[in-house]
């Protein structure tokens, strides 16, 4: 089968010694395509269409104040789910919480307001949050870019029910165009990229949405803005 | 039986079925709400057609080029792709990485190209289980049936199919809600992830540039299928090329607004290869098999060439008269709908799908909504032009023609008979083509030529 490749590409090449009958025109490339954002600034745009999507969204002016939100959530969870597991008549002993965090500065951020999280992988098939940074946010699009560069690597952006995303203001840009072109610009160029508008979802009977197909059933951001006049360091 | 044949059996039966016309309707219904919806994300949609259109022109025109540039970047990172002449070839390839492995599980993202190649049944002749992960592929493996739709597996059953599917297959009580069913087949699949040796995905892009293939779903289930398992093999067609990894943006915004009317989908991801030094996990081989099987005698065509810039987002099939009314399995063929009566008889052969480019109405609306401006109208035409060209059409058609223009050339022959035997005539030739379902027009007593001889002033 060693010259199947070279079958293909000489029957490609034959091929083209005839060039198209339907050639295209080159169109205009300078202009954007999509509609423009009613808001002004990436962090408005973003928001605005982060917002249109069936992720939940928090907004902090300072770390502070958005780990102390993300705490919150946390124990709101963690009471629920409680609650959930006394309810079903069983012991709540077997079934705590298990939030998993990887990524070293976000250890010492949770750390600080007092959230309890796994650090290894160990029972990870009993995942109820993953908390995560991200690489960028994408402004027209709403989107959330993770990569397996991060130490969250491929798993804890996808296993987890519930996720968390913790990012900054100073990481969104306007297309996801300019997210390859910055990755493409440096050395550790990851061996995934995923561009994430919303939590996992299925419209594969009748067209009914169904929220938590197989990825995370939330998804949650933690907007922190460290960016504008009114960011507090 | 043959192709054509079949075809004409079970599409006399779908057309008529008034559940299934009504379930169709349904889906297509909300489909055309959620468009409408996401034309608004663009400014200037022809704009970005065009685009897309001129980007996989010049891809196809120097594809010899791109797939070494591709081959080159992506073996540069540890991955290792493997070129298929045929399906049997790529069945093999997959076969010994299977084997090797020592795989008992494979998990499988929804893939028109794993369809194409057959390899659901070649995985159960090798006793491998074969989980298909997409819950639309999920529910028609259940039910022992190929998909109907390239985007929409599962678009023929109603919810209530689908309850009594699961309540048969999975011994569970009946429900037709589609919460309760979706999170059932994700309670079923979470294991089978991280127990699979192997994960298998299609690719909706390869790109060039840094040697990536580039995965489009909702579900999540790709990525898991990418992330637990050893090994990943990705298959995708030849023609999949795009050059830049800019160029993603275009072509996943056309994609999710052509395919389920979406801005974006929810998961769009690249992967240039297995884990790389610095990464904390992911597989650790990944292969990618880059499928001919009949795609480069399309093309050698220099007009039918352009319908191999087709992204598969199924707009196409959703617009069109003839599919909404005979449904997906009619066909016969993985790919259906416009798209498919083009490039099918061209992998398939001419011969036994050509019927598949008359059974259309030209109402060119396929036309108008492909995202990369694939002229289907015309190339459905192309084909019937080929058909005839390699003499393709049956005896009894040639014979007719024949007597046709025979007779239609001279004055005399056409008024050889009366009306009655032109009558019979007709009733004899139409018999089978007219249908049961119109009237077949009659010719009057006195022709035309003959009331103008007598009105004439």
């Amino acid at each position: 089968m060693a010259s199947a490749r070279q079958n293909i590409l000489e029957r490609i090449q034959n091929a083209l010694k005839t060039p198209t009958a339907l050639p295209v025109s080159k169109p205009d490339f300078s202009k954007s395509p999509y509609t423009l954002p009613t808001e002004e600034g990436l962090d408005l745009i973003f928001a605005e269409n982060f917002c249109k999507g069936k992720a939940e969204f928090y907004f902090a002016t300072s770390v502070e104040e958005g780990f102390l939100q993300i705490k919150k959530w946390c124990d709101i969870f963690i009471e629920n789910k409680r609650q959930d597991i006394i309810s079903q008549g069983l012991d709540e002993e077997f079934y705590p919480t298990q939030i998993f965090v990887w990524e070293d500065y976000l250890q010492e951020l949770c750390t600080a307001v007092e959230i309890a999280f796994n650090d290894t992988d160990k029972d990870l098939q009993n995942i109820d949050i993953g908390i995560t940074f991200c690489e960028f946010l994408v402004a027209r699009t709403g989107s959330i870019i993770v990569t397996s560069r991060q130490k969250t690597g491929r798993r804890l952006t996808i296993y987890p029910p519930v996720h968390i995303v913790v990012a900054f203001t100073s990481q969104i840009v306007m297309e996801v165009e300019d997210v390859m072109k910055i990755l493409k610009s440096e050395p550790d160029f990851p061996s995934m990229i995923s561009v994430v508008s919303g939590p996992s979802q299925t419209a594969d009977i009748e067209k009914t949405l169904v929220l938590g197909a197989h990825g995370p059933k939330e998804l949650i951001l933690f907007l922190i803005d460290n960016t504008s006049a009114e960011a507090q360091d | 039986m043959n192709e054509q044949q079949n075809f004409q059996k079970d599409v006399e039966k779908k057309a008529f079925d008034m559940r299934h016309r009504q379930t169709i309707n349904h889906n297509i219904d909300k489909y055309n709400q959620a468009v409408a919806r996401g034309l608004h994300n663009f400014e200037d949609h022809e704009l970005a057609r065009s685009r897309a259109s001129y980007i996989k022109t010049q891809v196809l025109e120097n594809l010899d080029k791109y797939l070494l540039q591709f081959e080159e970047n992506f073996e540069s990172r540890g991955g290792k792709v493997l070129w298929a002449e045929t399906k049997e070839e790529a069945q093999q390839y997959i076969w010994e990485i299977l084997r090797k492995a020592n795989t008992k599980i494979v998990v499988k993202s929804k893939s028109m190209t794993t369809e194409e190649i057959g390899l659901n049944e070649f995985l159960e002749e090798k006793h491998i289980e074969n989980v298909e992960t997409d819950l639309g592929e999920y529910i028609v493996q259940l039910a022992g049936q190929k998909p109907y739709h390239i985007v929409t597996p599962a678009m023929h059953l109603s919810r209530g199919d689908v309850g009594k599917i699961f309540e048969e297959k999975l011994n569970m009580p009946y429900t037709d809600n589609p919460q309760f069913l979706a999170m059932t087949c994700r309670n079923n699949l979470r294991d089978k992830y991280t127990t699979a040796e192997v994960g298998i995905t299609g690719a909706n892009f390869l790109i060039a540039d840094v040697g990536g293939i580039a995965i489009t779903e909702n579900e999540g289930n790709a990525r898991l299928s990418a992330t637990f398992p050893k090994i990943h093999i990705a298959i995708a067609g030849i023609e999949k090329i795009i050059p830049n990894l800019e160029d993603l943006d275009l072509f996943w915004s056309l994609l999710a607004t052509s395919g389920t009317g979406q801005r974006m989908t929810i998961y769009n991801t690249v992967y240039t290869g297995a884990k790389q030094s610095f990464e904390t996990d992911g597989t650790e081989e990944m292969y990618v098999i880059l499928l001919d099987n009949g795609r480069t005698k399309i093309l050698a065509d220099e007009q039918k060439r352009q319908s191999l810039a087709c992204i598969r987002c199924g707009a196409c099939l959703n617009v069109c008269p003839v599919y909404k009314n005979i449904g997906g399995h009619s066909y016969h063929t993985t790919y259906s709908g416009p798209i498919g009566s083009v490039i099918s008889p061209h992998l398939l052969g001419m011969k036994d799908y050509k019927h598949l480019s008359y059974a259309s109405s030209l109402c060119g609306a396929c036309g108008t909504v492909c995202p990369v401006k694939i002229d289907l109208p015309q190339l459905l035409l192309k084909n019937r032009q080929e058909s005839v060209e390699k003499g393709l059409q049956g005896f009894a058609e040639k014979l007719t023609f024949q007597l046709w223009e025979n007779t239609m050339r001279k004055r005399a022959r056409v008024d050889r008979w009366g009306a009655r035997w032109k009558n019979w005539g007709f009733r004899q030739i139409f018999y089978n083509s007219w249908g049961k379902r119109r009237e077949m027009p009659t010719l009057p007593k006195e022709s035309f030529h003959d009331w103008w001889k007598k009105n004439r002033k």
